[in-house]
C-alpha cells in the first residue's frame, strides 16, 4: 500500500497516493551494449591515472577531506544558509497536511525545471478534481524530508491531479 | 555561451547564444569546527577483490567465507583508500582485460523490461547550430495548455550577441508574449524534427516562450520536453 499525501482545501481533506510518472515505464528504454569484436559483452570500468589499477564499477567512494588533508566525517557537518545561519530540517510532505491555498500561474510553472511528476490516485480524486477546477496550486514539497524543499505545483484536473515539482530556474 | 541557429516567423534566421541558468540552493554543508573542506574520490575495491575473482582463488564460496572470517582477502590493503584523480573510462572483458576495440549496440526494452530489439548504435548529431536553423512550426499552444500537456524538464535562455540579434529576439519574444502561447520549434530540413542539443544526446521537443517588459527587456526561453501527459480515458 502506497503512502498517502494529505491535501487540504478549506476544511476538506483528501488522502491520495502519489505514483511517479516515468518515461521509462511508458515508452520503455534503450541501453548501449558494448561488445568486443568477437561479440563478447564488455563492462565499464575505470583506470587510474597511473594506468595500473582497474577500478570496477561502484568501487569509487566520495568522501570529504579538510584542507589539512584530514578525513571529515559526515556527522561533523552542519547545514547553513548563505548568511551563515543554521538551516532547519523540514519534515516530509507525507508527515503533514498539504494546504492548497496558494494559486500559481502557468508562467510560474514554466519557470520550474520539472524533476518529477506524480500521478495522484485515491477514492476522493474525483471530488478533488472538481474543487481544483482549472487552477494550479503551489506548495513546498519534500518526499523524504531533510534540508531542502522543492517548489511544487499541483493539481490539474486534466490528469487526475498531477503534482509537478522542480527547482526554479533563474531565467 | 553556446550557439544556436534560430529562425523567426518570416524564415529569417540568425545565430544567437543560449545558456542554462540554474539556481543553486543557498544551503551548504560546513564543518562544525569551521574548517574548509572539499570532496575527494577514494578507491573502495579493485578488480582483484571482486567476489568472482575471490571465489576462483579460494576454490569455492564456502572456502572464501572461511577465508574472509580468518583473514581479509576482500581488502587490498595496499590500494584501498587511495585518493583518485583523473580516472579514465575503459571497457573490460569477462576476464577483466582492457578491451581496445569495441562495438556498440543499442538495446531497446519494452516498458515491461522485455528485450524488443538490438540494433547498431548510431550517434545522433546535434542539430541546433547547423546550416538549417530551428524553425517556427507555426504551432502555438497556449501556456495554460502547454504546462498541462508536457513535462518541461530542461530550459535555456536564448540571448542576443549584438544589436541586430537583440531586435531579432525581442521581436520574437514580443510576438509570443502578446499571444500568451509557446511556439513549437522544429529541426531538420523539413523543420518538424526533434531538437538534439549535443552529439549523442537525447531528442527533445522544443518550445519557445517569450516575455517582455516595458523597459525594453525581453526573455526568450527554450523549453525542452520528452514526456507528454495525456488524460486517462
Amino acid at each position: 500500500m502506497c503512502k498517502t499525501l494529505n491535501f487540504r482545501i478549506g476544511e476538506r481533506d483528501f488522502d491520495l497516493a502519489p505514483t511517479k510518472v516515468e518515461r521509462k515505464k511508458l515508452y520503455g528504454w534503450t541501453e548501449t551494449q558494448v561488445t568486443t569484436s568477437d561479440g563478447q559483452v564488455c563492462r565499464q570500468a575505470g583506470l587510474d591515472r597511473s594506468g595500473k589499477i582497474i577500478i570496477p564499477k561502484g568501487a569509487i567512494k566520495i568522501g570529504c577531506v579538510a584542507n589539512d588533508g584530514q578525513w571529515v566525517d559526515k556527522s561533523q557537518f552542519v547545514a547553513v544558509h548563505a548568511d551563515g545561519q543554521r538551516a532547519e530540517s523540514i519534515a516530509s510532505s507525507f508527515d503533514m497536511p498539504i494546504t492548497l491555498d496558494n494559486k500559481a500561474t502557468a508562467e510560474q510553472l514554466l519557470d520550474l525545471r520539472v524533476t518529477a511528476v506524480y500521478q495522484l490516485s485515491g477514492e476522493s480524486i474525483g471530488e478533488l478534481n472538481s474543487m481544483l477546477s482549472d487552477e494550479i496550486y503551489t506548495f513546498p514539497f519534500s518526499y523524504r524530508g531533510g534540508l531542502r524543499d522543492l517548489h511544487s505545483l499541483s493539481a490539474n484536473k486534466w490528469h487526475n491531479a498531477i503534482s509537478n515539482h522542480g527547482r526554479a530556474n533563474d531565467v | 555561451m553556446r550557439a544556436i541557429n534560430l529562425s523567426n516567423d518570416k524564415n529569417r534566421n540568425a545565430q544567437v547564444g543560449f545558456e542554462q541558468k540554474r539556481t543553486k540552493s543557498d544551503i551548504r554543508m560546513v564543518c562544525s569546527d569551521g574548517r574548509e573542506h572539499q570532496n575527494a574520490r577514494f578507491l573502495k575495491s579493485t578488480i582483484d577483490t571482486e567476489v568472482d575473482k575471490l571465489v576462483e582463488q579460494a576454490g569455492s564460496a564456502e572456502q572464501l567465507l572461511a577465508d574472509i572470517i580468518n583473514s581479509d582477502p576482500e581488502i587490498d590493503l595496499e590500494r584501498v583508500g587511495m585518493q583518485l584523480t583523473g580516472v579514465r573510462k575503459i571497457y573490460i572483458s569477462d576476464m577483466s582485460d582492457i578491451v581496445h576495440s569495441i562495438h556498440r549496440n543499442e538495446v531497446v526494452f519494452t516498458p515491461n523490461g522485455e528485450l524488443k530489439e538490438s540494433r547498431p548504435y548510431e550517434d545522433v548529431e546535434s542539430n541546433i547550430n547547423t546550416d538549417i536553423p530551428l524553425r517556427w512550426t507555426g504551432k502555438l499552444i497556449p501556456k495554460q495548455k502547454a504546462v498541462r500537456m508536457f513535462v518541461f524538464s530542461r530550459k535555456y535562455q536564448i540571448k542576443h550577441i549584438n544589436g541586430l540579434t537583440y531586435d531579432f529576439l525581442y521581436d520574437m519574444a514580443k510576438q509570443l508574449s502578446e499571444k500568451g502561447a509557446v511556439m513549437l520549434l522544429g529541426a531538420g530540413s523539413k523543420g518538424v524534427g526533434p531538437v538534439v542539443l549535443s552529439n549523442g544526446g537525447v531528442s527533445y521537443r522544443a518550445f519557445l516562450e517569450g516575455r517582455i517588459s516595458d523597459d525594453g527587456k525581453y526573455c526568450l526561453i527554450l523549453h525542452l520536453t520528452n514526456l507528454e501527459l495525456k488524460a486517462i480515458a
